[in-house]
């Protein structure tokens, strides 16, 4: 073997080590800052994971999140519940922790606060996974194949430590710097909606829902909620689909997703509890931050209409 | 003229076009290599270049230069 | 197949490893083979029109070679010209001609032209187009011989590196190497060169480029509810976008070939660094300014000087340069896409350097002369990333008009901007300290290769612990 040959060979094993190394070691550092959360969206996924000992969990998306009031819940119902909804998220997410959850604890009662389009095709709904990356070195097995759907290699990819940890230092710097008050789950929002607001909103939202007019509804998304569904049954907890409150003219209700999202309530003899156009809650328009968000009012308020429909479940 | 003469007067050329008296010419310099040489010093320098050597040259000659060495072969050539 | 996907990161090494265990005589065989493998992966049917382009060009080449008469000289390039441009501007340009007719002569074009003939165009045919153009100009004015190799010439073309997005080479540089590659012998040092290149082509488009991107299409997405702050914000964002997806795009070619031992053109040189325009042209896309310079700008400006005979006076070569140099920056804007908002940009482009010629700027101070240029660069960028006219002059009447205030999307979207202002700071870091003080500090130039081996590998962490990972496109292959 020519001796150039053997130098680059040595040379490149050398680096390969270094990266390694550097991987390996800066990547311990990456997941003890990721760890040292004490708010923020990545630490309320830590408290949903581990050690949860609540009673009621609701499940959804940034609307689930920002609609209801653990504190309000808690008192109505007597309950321990928390808030574990996560800004764009959807029912892969949803099924993966719940999966999660369901390995170390067993509430009492799920919710899982519905967005009708949760079916229709969306690629940000598989980018979103993402952030399950930093978990994956616990959960192997479960949030594996959830993010190899989309992309085969993600496996791969996933043993550098680095990779684990991407795109999280922004997140560590800011919540250290802007702690958010721990609420057990629940983010409240502030602001109320002015009429012009309103109405720039919606025309902006019937200009989507337009485009979205030809959306086919995706497999993968179905079965993620039928899974969610029966892997609730049989752990006997009991599930409830809700609908929040909806300002979104445009928000059809014969759309395509939605009537699946409902068959399947059917099928598998799930409630489904639709508030979208709540007569009560859409009178009061300052209980709106935007056309699709509860501000902290109106969370207060939507949380005691469904406290009063839940104590028959729980 | 010998070569080296009129690669003197060359050089005196552009030395006066760019504005630099210590401009240090070879045969290798071109427009990406010599400060001060830009497109459009690049026309003023050949039409210098015609007016003070009494040629012209054609498109086809001006294209087919590499650099000053190509340019002072050409010109050579027509002094002949 | 794209730079950043999973695919190149097992494609080329494995092309590198084979091109060292090839018989060095079939090396160009290898290269050819995997550079239209690697095409195809893009769509298959385009490969034809490579090959047709690269069979007229090897022709046309060889005749020109073979007949020194004038006239049939001149019919041949002709020939060629019409060929290369009419497939380039028919592909590409096909759909804006049919708009552009529809809006200026006001007659329904496009009921007659059928869908189907909206191509989209294929890719790459923008850079290897100019490539093949040059080669036949370089024939044609005798700086070389035509090659005569059929096999080399089509490596030429198809080069895999550098076929979808440049940097675009010389035939007197490209094909020497490509025949002699017989002779080049495996040595640490293009290697270590190559994974340098390499490497900083990902950081750059993976940690500033894409993050930047994110922030950049969501502001453009929504071009009515911003503020000038907002605006004028993006388009400083958008100034280190393309410039990060460019110049790390064109590293990664230049350092997939050097690992096999070949040198391609650099493309960028700091270009933000430039104290003019004109300066910024001979550090912004070197290989495209260049190929403009030497075959558009320079053949016409000498037939403008040639149209006014006796008149060499400062007046009339200025009118030449003026001219000539609009005309060059009017097609460079063209050649970008079929967008209006490109064709002013490249005139912008034009009459800042026509200005320049007009008032010299006073020289000693630097970094003065830097931030003007930069600011504006800034302006023509604007033009550059707006998808219509009405958009541009929207945002430029919003910048001075309504400041309004900073967006700053909600909860995890900040992430994004912050994440392209750390990327560009230590960018900007670098490239200080590379313009500034190239003496000191030196990490990646470092004698001590263990020094340079563990500034690589940080490199590497960061950008997986930075970048963005979730797939996009190199904003140039649209060209």
């Amino acid at each position: 073997m020519n001796t150039q040959l053997k130098t680059v060979i040595l040379k490149g094993l050398i680096f390969i080590l270094i990266l390694v190394t550097f991987d390996f070691g800066l990547g311990l550092v990456a997941r003890f800052l990721f760890f040292t959360q004490k708010s923020g969206k990545f630490y309320r996924m830590r408290r949903v994971f581990y050690h949860n000992t609540s009673d009621l969990i609701i499940f959804g998306s940034s609307r689930s999140s920002h609609h209801y009031h653990p504190g309000v819940l808690d008192s109505m119902l007597v309950v321990n519940s928390y808030n574990a909804g996560a800004q764009g998220q959807q029912i892969l997410y949803q099924k993966t922790v719940q999966k999660i959850l369901l390995q170390n604890s067993r509430p009492r009662l799920i919710i899982l606060d519905i967005s009708p389009d949760w079916l229709y095709e969306s690629e940000d709904a598989y980018d979103n996974l993402s952030e399950l990356r930093p978990f994956w070195f616990r959960y192997p097995d479960i949030i594996s194949p959830v993010l190899s759907i989309h992309s085969k290699l993600q496996k791969f990819w996933l043993y550098s430590k680095a990779y684990q940890y991407n795109s999280t230092i922004i997140h560590i710097l800011y919540y250290f710097v802007k702690p958010q008050p721990d609420l057990k789950g629940y983010v409240p929002l502030m602001h109320v909606m002015t009429p012009q607001e309103n109405l720039i909103e919606n025309r902006v939202d019937s200009l989507k829902a337009a485009g979205d007019a030809g959306k086919q509804i995706d497999p993968v998304f179905e079965n993620a909620f039928r899974e969610f569904l029966l892997t609730a049954r049989e752990k006997k907890i009991n599930v409830v689909m809700i609908c929040s409150p909806d300002l979104r003219i445009a928000v059809a209700r014969n759309n395509l997703s939605l009537q699946r999202i409902m068959e399947l309530g059917h099928l598998y003899n799930i409630p489904l509890l639709d508030f979208t156009h709540d007569p009560y809650m859409l009178d009061h328009k300052e209980f709106f931050n935007d056309t699709y968000h509860l501000n902290d009012a109106g969370a207060r308020a939507f949380s005691v209409i469904v406290s009063r429909k839940l104590k028959d479940w729980l | 003229m010998n070569s080296s003469e009129t690669f003197i007067q060359l050089t005196n050329i552009f030395k006066n076009v760019l504005r630099n008296p210590g401009l240090d010419l070879r045969r290798d310099s071109d427009i990406n290599n010599t400060p001060g040489w830009d497109s459009f010093n690049h026309i003023r320098i050949i039409l210098a270049i015609e007016k003070h050597f009494g040629v012209k040259f054609t498109t086809s000659e001006i294209q087919s230069w590499n650099n000053v060495g190509d340019l002072t072969d050409t010109l050579e050539k027509k002094l002949v | 197949m794209y730079f950043n996907s999973i695919q190149y990161i097992f494609f080329l090494p494995l092309v590198v490893i084979l091109f060292y265990l090839t018989p060095f005589r079939i090396r160009w065989l290898l290269l050819l083979a995997t550079s239209y493998y690697f095409y195809m992966c893009w769509k298959p049917e385009l490969i034809i029109i490579i090959i047709f382009s690269t069979l007229i060009n090897y022709l046309t080449a060889l005749m020109l070679d073979r007949d020194q008469e004038k006239k049939k000289k001149r019919f041949y390039l002709i020939a060629s010209l019409v060929i290369n441009l009419g497939m380039l501007i028919f592909f590409k340009y096909l759909g804006f001609l049919v708009e552009a007719i529809q809006d200026i002569f006001d007659y329904n074009v496009r009921d007659q032209v059928s869908p189907a003939m909206y191509f989209i165009a294929p890719i790459g045919i923008s850079y290897y187009t100019l490539q093949s153009l040059g080669y036949i100009l370089d024939v044609y004015y005798g700086k070389r011989k035509a090659e005569k190799h059929p096999g080399i010439f089509a490596l030429y073309v198809a080069f895999f590196p550098i076929i979808l997005s440049g940097p675009i080479e010389r035939s007197t540089r490209l094909l020497p190497q490509l025949r002699n590659s017989a002779q080049i012998r495996l040595n640490s040092v293009n290697i270590e060169e190559g994974i340098k290149l390499i490497i900083w082509g990902y950081f750059l488009k993976l940690v500033i480029a894409d993050r930047t991107g994110i922030y950049v299409d969501a502001v453009f997405g929504n071009l009515s509810r911003h503020g000038g702050i907002t605006y004028a914000a993006t388009i400083v964002l958008y100034s280190f976008q393309i410039y990060s997806d460019f110049a790390g795009y064109s590293s990664i070619a230049i350092g997939s070939a050097r690992l096999m031992g070949f040198d391609i053109l650099r493309n960028f040189n700091r270009p933000y660094f430039s104290a003019t325009v004109g300066e910024f042209w001979t550090r912004w896309h070197i290989s495209l300014s260049g190929w403009l310079r030497d075959y558009v700008f320079n053949p016409l400006a000498f037939m403008f000087v040639r149209l006014f005979e006796s008149r060499t006076s400062f007046r009339t070569t200025f009118f030449t340069y003026s001219l000539t140099t609009f005309l060059t920056f009017f097609l460079c804007g063209f050649w970008h896409g079929a967008r209006w908002t490109f064709l002013v940009w490249g005139c912008i482009h034009g009459i800042y350097l026509i200005l320049e010629h007009l008032f010299r700027r006073n020289g000693k101070r630097r970094i003065l002369n830097i931030l003007l240029t930069y600011i504006m660069i800034l302006f023509t960028w604007i033009f550059f990333r707006s998808l219509s006219m009405h958009d541009a002059f929207h945002i430029i009447k919003v910048i001075f008009t309504h400041p309004g205030s900073l967006y700053i999307p909600f909860d995890s979207d900040v992430v994004a901007p912050v994440y392209a202002v750390l990327g560009i700071l230590i960018l900007l870091l670098t490239e200080i300290k590379q313009e500034f003080f190239n003496n000191l500090f030196s990490f990646t130039s470092n004698k001590n290769e263990y020094v340079r081996m563990i500034a690589y590998g940080l490199v590497v962490f960061l950008i997986l612990y930075l970048g963005v990972f979730d797939g996009s496109q190199f904003m140039y292959f649209k060209f």
